[in-house]
């Protein structure tokens, strides 16, 4: 079976260690890759090469400098489907505005909405 | 002796009859010649009695001829008088009729006068719900960035709280994972209260635009902005180039001007490039009555392409890399400028530099 990896992007660091404690909550030995930098992210995801050998669960926040969460899905949505099927996208965002849940789950690109903070329970619902 | 006499008396009677005779003979003849005379007379008055019948047939049928004439006038005048009654009764009306259409011309005057102060009235309430429209958008996307500042930027820190404190309750936490918990909860605080502390500043502005204006002088006004930003001017080696006469001025809230000043040459210095020294160009002109300013820098740009929308947006970041910027200080910029009733503008090239044009009406 192929390994999962849960990839973060968010440019809040006490967001990241949060996660990443709630991850290993619920998957002990989890694989877990954070970028602060939208760009960065999605300059990994589109090389392909490594990602591919994962099940990714990806965690995007939507306020992010230089490009929003929406921005990113925007240009994933341009990227090769033998790439795309690798990743499984979840905005993972503070929002408490029924709005940007709705346009979550209108994107097909973006599997749900969760909302911040990341718990052992949720990350349980994504597996 | 008796006959002789008888005679002679005889001879005188025969004489006196032969006289008479002869008298009465030429009195025959006078009376023949007074008779012809007469009867010349008479042919001649005859004649003339012919002429004058004659005369007075011509007479009578001159007269029926003119009495016919004068019949003819008669109608004729009959017919004149009545035309003219008529034309009279014509003019009349018309006279009346022209009163009515002077009346209905100056009531359409009235209406067109009327009509004129109803339209200046309409064109006014247009432009009050044209400025009422733009305003009412603005306010609109306020709320809008309200709801996604309160939604994003106060809600982060609110979340990561509520985890890292969850997580505190757990026992057994090794030592080091509890200084980082604690230290999270220490950056989560701080930011939450920033955020808090921006938003009300924000609102200051947008409540405080009736604070006093003044008349700037803008030579005293550069000078207080250089003592204000001497210690990072020289810590950056910057150089700032001033264009403006001696005696530009404008009126304006001072510390709104201030903060406009202190922000953009904040930004030049924040994005300066790193291995060029920062040369930043400030002009002040009147141009058709508006004062323009502008900051030129040889920084290190920003794409425009994808950054326009939101250059001016609160909290928006486009060099995550550079740790100083938190996405405030254009966006109080733009919202002192607004308040002031200017508008400001950017044009901007990657590795060349940043221009901010600001124009206000005074």
């Amino acid at each position: 079976m192929t390994p999962l990896r849960f990839i973060i992007i968010d440019n809040d660091p006490v967001n990241n260690l949060l996660c990443g404690l709630a991850i290993k909550d619920a998957v002990v030995d989890a694989d877990i890759l954070d970028f602060t930098n939208p760009l960065k992210a999605f300059e990994y995801i589109s090389s392909g090469n490594e990602s591919n050998n994962h099940r990714n669960i990806l965690l995007l926040d939507i306020n992010l400098p230089i490009w929003s969460g929406w921005d990113f899905t925007d240009h994933f949505e341009k990227l090769d489907e033998k790439i795309k099927r690798h990743f499984k996208i979840y905005m993972l965002s503070s929002s408490i505005d029924n709005n940007d849940k709705l346009r979550a789950v209108v994107n097909k690109n973006v599997v749900d909405y969760i909302e911040k903070p990341l718990t052992e329970g949720k990350v349980f619902s994504l597996l | 002796m008796a006959s002789i006499r008888k005679s002679d008396e005889l001879i005188n009677v025969n004489k006196e009859l032969a006289f008479q005779k002869e008298e009465k003979n030429k009195r025959a003849a006078e009376l023949a010649i007074a008779n012809k005379e007469l009867v010349f007379q008479n042919a001649e008055k005859e004649k003339r009695a012919q002429e004058l019948v004659i005369a007075n047939k011509e007479l009578v049928f001159q007269n029926e001829e003119k009495e016919k004439r004068a019949a003819e006038l008669i109608i004729a005048n009959k017919e004149l008088v009545f035309q003219n009654a008529e034309r009279e009764k014509r003019d009349e009306e018309l006279v009346i009729a022209n009163k009515e259409l002077v009346f209905q011309n100056q009531e359409k005057e009235n209406r067109a006068a009327e009509l004129i102060i109803a339209n200046k009235e309409l064109l006014f309430q247009n432009e009050q719900k044209e400025k009422m429209t733009t305003d009412l958008i603005q306010r609109n996307k306020d709320l809008e960035q309200f709801t996604y500042i309160i939604s994003h930027n106060l809600r982060a820190p609110v979340a990561n709280i509520i985890g890292l404190s969850n997580r505190l309750q757990q026992t057994g936490l090794p030592d080091d994972l509890r200084s980082q918990i604690g230290a999270g909860l220490y950056t989560s605080v701080t930011k939450l209260d920033e955020v808090i502390r921006d938003l009300n500043d924000i609102l200051k502005i947008r409540q405080k635009v009736d604070e006093s204006k003044q008349l700037i002088n803008f030579k005293k006004f550069a000078a207080d902005i250089y003592l204000s930003i001497e210690k990072i001017i020289e810590n950056e080696n910057a150089v700032i180039l001033w264009n403006f006469s001696e005696d530009e001025e404008m009126v304006a809230i001072k510390s709104y001007l201030h903060s406009i000043f202190f922000n953009l040459i904040s930004n030049s210095l924040k994005y300066r490039k790193p291995d060029v020294q920062p040369i930043i160009k400030i002009t002040i002109r009147k141009v058709n009555g508006k004062t323009v300013l502008l900051f030129e820098d040889n920084g290190i740009g920003i794409d425009l392409s994808t950054a326009r929308e939101h250059i001016f947006g609160l909290y928006k970041r486009f060099h995550p890399d550079r740790a100083e910027g938190k996405g405030m200080g254009l966006y109080m910029v733009k919202t002192q400028v607004e308040s002031m009733g200017g508008k400001i503008s950017i044009s901007s090239e990657v590795n060349v530099g940043t221009q901010f044009q600001i124009e206000f009406n005074s």
